[in-house]
């Protein structure tokens, strides 16, 4: 907790990007077409409706209809078809 | 497109993971450090996911979770083919041999063209680039342009300049022939002027020797019109280079046969079309009926060479026609041609003085004969040859 705070303090000192030395989840929404996760940690279940995925703060689901996972690297994650929702559980 | 390129070199391959929560594969994939790709759930407890080459032999060779099953679907990309093409030699042989083949022949001599030559000199310096080395067959890297070029001049007074161009496959010879001076008059030398056509002299400037004829006079082909003999004293004759111009009216003939009726091909829109490819000279058809099916046809020939291999694209229209006849009006024809021969006679220089055709029948056609009165320059010289006859035998 101390670690965060210290964190925190410094980001805000050095006017930094918010969540940058967290490893905070980073998430890119291109339209309603794809989403994009940087710094997840694991894929939790999956089909073509809902997708949850394991990140560093939360467990991040995405709804949506015909999802597939088009990329898959050790931080990041690309996840397209139609995207309705993207939540924090 | 950049990651489909490079799955394409590095090949991929499609795996397919079942069992209890498949999930866990791509979360041990992942961990592994392996990039996956399209990963896609078909059932509730299988999905679908694509990794590389070397990633899936890294996959597959860890101890996976005994409850799931992990089976190879696909493979694509270029070391898959070439592991499934290394038992076919010859379909990789053949192509190699064939891109050889054509390559070798890109290095030979296929057509020597000359441009702008009559066909004599043309026959005179395909002769000469044979003599060195510059023909059919023969390699490109073996021609020096230079010396070709240097000998040629030597060889042949006439030309002023001459090129020899390797383009592609064939040789492009470019020159220009020499205008060649007068030819000097030997003063002691005696020459006559002679009529080269019948007519009736209308003008004579005779700029040396002595005139025979004037104007007005009825001239015979062949008929002495300036002497270049002089009389000097009753026994010495001096003997000069007569010279002059000497114009007369001629009769200029010319009969044509007009078809009484005329051919009009009117195109039905029915075609065929014969696809040929040449090579060198030998022919390589692309069709298998050569064998035309309609009776009235017109054929449209095209061609494309291709400049660095000796291959040419020949193409064959044949389209149907129907064909009736037409009365020809024999008048208008006959205008039109006469106009035409007249226009090919001022283009030689002579002057038209009247005109007048008639017709004669002759069976399917009819005989067209054109005379055109013409002033034009009669005059030849000839050297004076003792003993001979020196009237001009034939222009």
């Amino acid at each position: 907790m101390k670690n965060k705070r210290f964190l925190r303090k410094t980001q805000s000192a050095l006017d930094l990007s918010e969540g940058i030395l967290e490893n905070l989840p980073n998430i890119i929404l291109y339209g309603t077409s794809m989403v994009e996760v940087d710094n997840f940690k694991g894929l939790l279940d999956f089909s073509t409706s809902s997708v949850r995925i394991n990140t560093t703060d939360s467990i991040l689901r995405i709804d949506g209809s015909e999802l597939h996972i088009s990329f898959l690297t050790d931080e990041s994650i690309g996840i397209k078809g139609k995207i309705i929702s993207v939540s924090f559980e | 497109m950049r990651l489909q390129l490079l799955n394409f070199i590095f090949g991929t391959v499609r795996l397919k993971a079942e069992g209890v929560f498949p999930e866990r594969i791509i979360n041990i994939a992942n961990q592994m450090g392996i990039f996956i790709q399209d990963i896609t759930k078909t059932e509730e407890k299988s999905i679908l996911f694509s990794v590389s080459s070397e990633g899936a032999r890294r996959l597959l060779s860890q101890s996976l979770p005994p409850e799931i099953a992990l089976t190879v679907i696909k493979t694509s990309g270029f070391p898959w083919i070439k592991n499934t093409m290394s038992h076919r030699k010859l379909l990789f042989i053949g192509p190699c041999v064939i891109a050889l083949l054509l390559f070798l022949s890109t290095q030979f001599i296929w057509t020597v063209n000359i441009i702008d030559a009559d066909p004599a000199t043309e026959e005179k310096l395909l002769h000469m680039l044979k003599d060195l080395g510059v023909k059919r067959g023969a390699l490109k890297f073996t021609i020096n342009q230079s010396e070709v070029k240097d000998k040629l001049l030597m060889k042949d007074d006439s030309l002023l300049w001459i090129w020899v161009d390797i383009k592609g496959s064939g040789a492009i010879v470019k020159f220009a022939n020499r205008t060649m001076p007068p030819a000097v008059f030997n003063e002691n030398e005696g020459y006559n002027i002679y009529s080269l056509k019948e007519g009736t002299v209308t003008r004579i400037v005779p700029t040396n020797g002595n005139a025979l004829v004037r104007p007005g006079d009825s001239i015979t082909k062949g008929q002495l019109l300036i002497e270049g003999i002089m009389p000097k004293n009753p026994e010495e004759t001096k003997y000069i280079h007569a010279s002059g111009e000497v114009f007369a009216s001629v009769w200029e003939e010319k009969i044509i046969s007009i078809p009484k009726k005329k051919e009009i091909r009117t195109p039905t829109g029915k075609k065929t079309q014969h696809l040929s490819i040449i090579f060198s000279k030998f022919p390589i058809k692309l069709f298998i009926n050569s064998r035309i099916l309609y009776t009235n046809y017109d054929i449209i020939v095209s061609s494309r060479t291709l400049s660095f291999i000796p291959i040419t694209f020949k193409k064959e229209d044949y389209r149907e026609v129907t064909v009736t006849y037409q009365d020809n009006n024999i008048d208008i024809l006959a205008a039109e041609y006469l106009n035409e021969f007249k226009n090919s006679l001022s283009a030689k220089g002579y002057s038209i003085i009247s005109s007048r055709w008639y017709v004669t029948d002759n069976g399917d056609s009819c005989l067209l004969t054109m005379n055109v009165l013409c002033e034009e320059m009669v005059a030849t010289e000839r050297r004076i040859n003792f003993g001979e006859n020196n009237s001009v035998s034939d222009s």
